[in-house]
């Protein structure tokens, strides 16, 4: 892999006035690892973007989007790169440095790695393809920046093709490094799903979703499918971050999906949210310090299934952005007390919403659609977008769309920052 | 002249590096796991993440070429970059602390004497020739012995980096001129006896007590290894 040498966020994040060691992401998502922040203004969204038969070039794509209010191209695709094919294109995650954004597909389990050099014109500059292959584990769903390394986690195996499944580590270089499988004993589903880190505690927790017959089967069919929809997470696992293995695992029904760890120094706690039973889960540690799992809140009515999806944590952990994907709808809670989240706002953003992202401050919300190529409504309902709001304490004020319809992109995913760099290259 | 005022202004940054250092590092310790967290030596697995590369370094002469490779072979190696003028109290001063204290917990320990080495490999050869470099010699004689790298230009550092995979950049001025600060994000690389890295460690979360800990890691894996127990 050739690599020119530029660290353009950590030149931005010093003229910024990088601190001490409250270091933490800026999408409040991203790995602790991740040390160079945008604390401020980020310039560049990338998205990555699901092909959609009957959609331009219906492949799958890295949709690159101008979110500097200053810049004449504010709202704007400034860069769209296909790779080609449609393989169930999900989720994304940068390395610990910031310099390469990994993207992976669930399906045909490719996982392609961009060089962001220059952030406004993203590079492919390596597709690994040989996976599954190498692993007997399919669907790398979450790229988790390490030291060094890319920690994955995978949603499914090659022979089975249910939930039970394993974490892999890459080195930053794509090369492979080992495989960590999920518990299947002490309670364990061997399920996976989500990876959020507290190095302070040295603690990794994972959560747990379903396998690919169910992640790429119709949903109007899965939900008819009793014997299928047994098949979905019903468990967290604390684990031993250097010795990576397994050290609790909590009974969390209905499908855990994505972590956020308090990023407050001292705090101790993370939260969750269930996606079949609609609610908000605290895992944290008791008066003895250990850690335990209580479910907390509910997310609009469960007895309508409204399908709780992405969440976002403010940079202070005082509240919580919760989508709903059935309903279209973004929720905030107040997270000022973590034991009993209080929804306190609540926006229609269109007919279906998966993904939200908030800077840093917690000024500026970005909101996409897509789920999964097989589960997204259909017709008129199937509205694809990037949606970006000011969020001024009290209401989301919209500021532009980008149609991803319309511009003939695709399905709009997931999103990470990046920033532009002034700092001279070491050729 | 000019030499011995460099010198003398090299000299007195690395007083103000350590002094730095030792300020940030004592506040930055409430963000690490604390020793009781760790899992105990022994117990657990380093994986193989990269080998570190090849590559030719000087010491304490441009006329005496080493490879890296007799600084990151045939013993336990804790490895990072630096350079002389750094000011960021993230970045070199903080790999200055925690290599001092892993460096005097080293010397109390004999079970780790001759075991253990430690190297700072300067970014900036052009300024850390091995004539301003000679003050920091005597480390590399005691039981921890510390060892201080350059090389002679950028082009033979460019590829020790790209095979450590780590980036660095050069902050410019108005005019586009370099400042002479470098950008780069601070990592330490523990390094087995056949030169594999077996972790990496980054800001805000190096603990010295994790890297001794997981240097008493792999002593006793090598002991297993080669029957001593």
């Amino acid at each position: 892999m050739k690599k020119a040498f530029v660290l353009g966020s950590c030149l931005l994040a010093l003229a910024l006035g990088f601190g001490a060691s409250t270091a933490h992401a800026d999408e409040t998502c991203n790995s602790p690892f991740i040390s160079a922040l945008i604390r401020g203004q980020e310039q560049y969204l990338h998205v990555w973007t699901l092909g959609e038969v009957g959609v331009g070039d219906e492949a799958d794509k890295l949709v690159t989007i101008n979110v500097d209010s200053k810049s004449p191209a504010y709202g704007k695709v400034i860069n769209s790169l296909s790779v080609g094919g449609r393989g169930e294109a999900h989720h994304m995650g940068l390395t610990d440095d910031r310099r390469y954004l990994w993207a992976g597909r669930l399906d045909d389990n490719k996982i392609f790695i961009f060089d962001l050099i220059d952030p406004a014109k993203p590079k492919l500059i390596k597709t690994i393809t040989d996976f599954a292959a190498k692993t007997g584990y399919v669907g790398p769903h979450t790229f988790y920046a390490i030291p060094g390394r890319m920690l994955i986690q995978a949603l499914s195996n090659a022979k089975s093709h249910d939930g039970v499944t394993a974490m892999v580590t890459y080195s930053n270089d794509g090369n492979y490094v080992a495989t960590t499988k999920m518990p299947i004993t002490n309670g364990g589903d061997g399920y996976g799903y989500d990876i959020g880190i507290n190095p302070a505690k040295n603690a990794l927790l994972t959560s747990s979703f379903t396998g690919w017959t169910n992640y790429m089967m119709d949903l109007g069919t899965l939900v008819k499918d009793s014997a299928a929809m047994k098949n979905f997470g019903k468990t967290m696992v604390m684990w031993d971050l250097k010795a990576m293995q397994p050290k609790k695992i909590f009974e969390v029904p209905g499908a855990p999906l994505e972590i956020r760890w308090s990023l407050k120094p001292q705090d101790n706690w993370a939260i969750t949210a269930t996606a079949l039973t609609s609610k908000l889960w605290l895992v944290r540690q008791n008066d003895k310090s250990e850690w335990e799992a209580k479910d907390v809140a509910t997310i609009g009515d469960p007895a309508k299934v409204p399908l709780p999806v992405d969440i976002s944590i403010a940079a202070d952990a005082k509240s919580l952005w919760v989508n709903t994907f059935m309903d279209g709808t973004t929720r905030l809670f107040d997270l000022t007390d973590p034991t009993a989240p209080k929804e306190i706002y609540s926006k229609k953003i269109g007919s279906q919403v998966n993904m939200v992202s908030q800077s840093y401050d917690g000024k500026r919300v970005y909101f996409t659609t897509s789920l999964l190529a097989n589960w997204d409504k259909k017709g008129n309902d199937n509205e694809q977008f990037l949606k970006a709001y000011d969020w001024d304490g009290k209401e989301l004020v919209h500021r532009f769309t980008v149609d991803f319809r319309e511009l003939k992109l695709g399905r709009a995913h997931h999103m990470k920052f990046s920033g532009k760099t002034d700092a001279a290259a070491l050729k | 002249m000019h030499h011995a005022l460099l010198r003398c202004r090299h000299l007195a940054s690395c007083v103000v590096l350590v002094l730095l250092a030792m300020s940030f590092y004592s506040a930055s310790r409430a963000g690490d796991a604390a020793p009781s967290l760790l899992p105990a030596p022994g117990t657990y697995k380093l994986e193989r993440i990269i080998k570190a590369p090849s590559g030719w370094v000087i010491e304490d002469s441009v006329w005496k070429p080493h490879r890296l490779a007799s600084y990151t072979t045939q013993s336990i190696t804790l490895f990072s970059f630096f350079y002389g003028t750094c000011r960021d109290p993230l970045g070199c001063p903080a790999a200055w602390s925690i290599f001092e204290t892993v460096h005097q917990e080293i010397e109390k320990d004999p079970t780790l004497h001759g075991r253990v080495r430690l190297v700072f490999l300067s970014l900036d050869p052009s300024v850390d020739t091995p004539e301003l470099l000679v003050f920091y010699r005597a480390k590399s004689k005691s039981a921890a012995p510390w060892y201080f790298l350059t090389t002679w230009s950028e082009r033979f550092l460019k590829s020790i980096l790209d095979g450590m995979g780590l980036t660095i950049s050069f902050q410019l001025d108005a005019k586009g001129q370099r400042t002479g600060e470098i950008l780069h994000m601070l990592k330490i690389y523990l390094i087995d006896p056949k030169g594999w890295v077996r972790e990496i460690y980054t800001t805000d979360y190096i603990d010295p007590d994790a890297a001794l800990n997981d240097i008493r890691n792999l002593v006793l894996e090598e002991d297993k290894q080669n029957g001593r127990r």
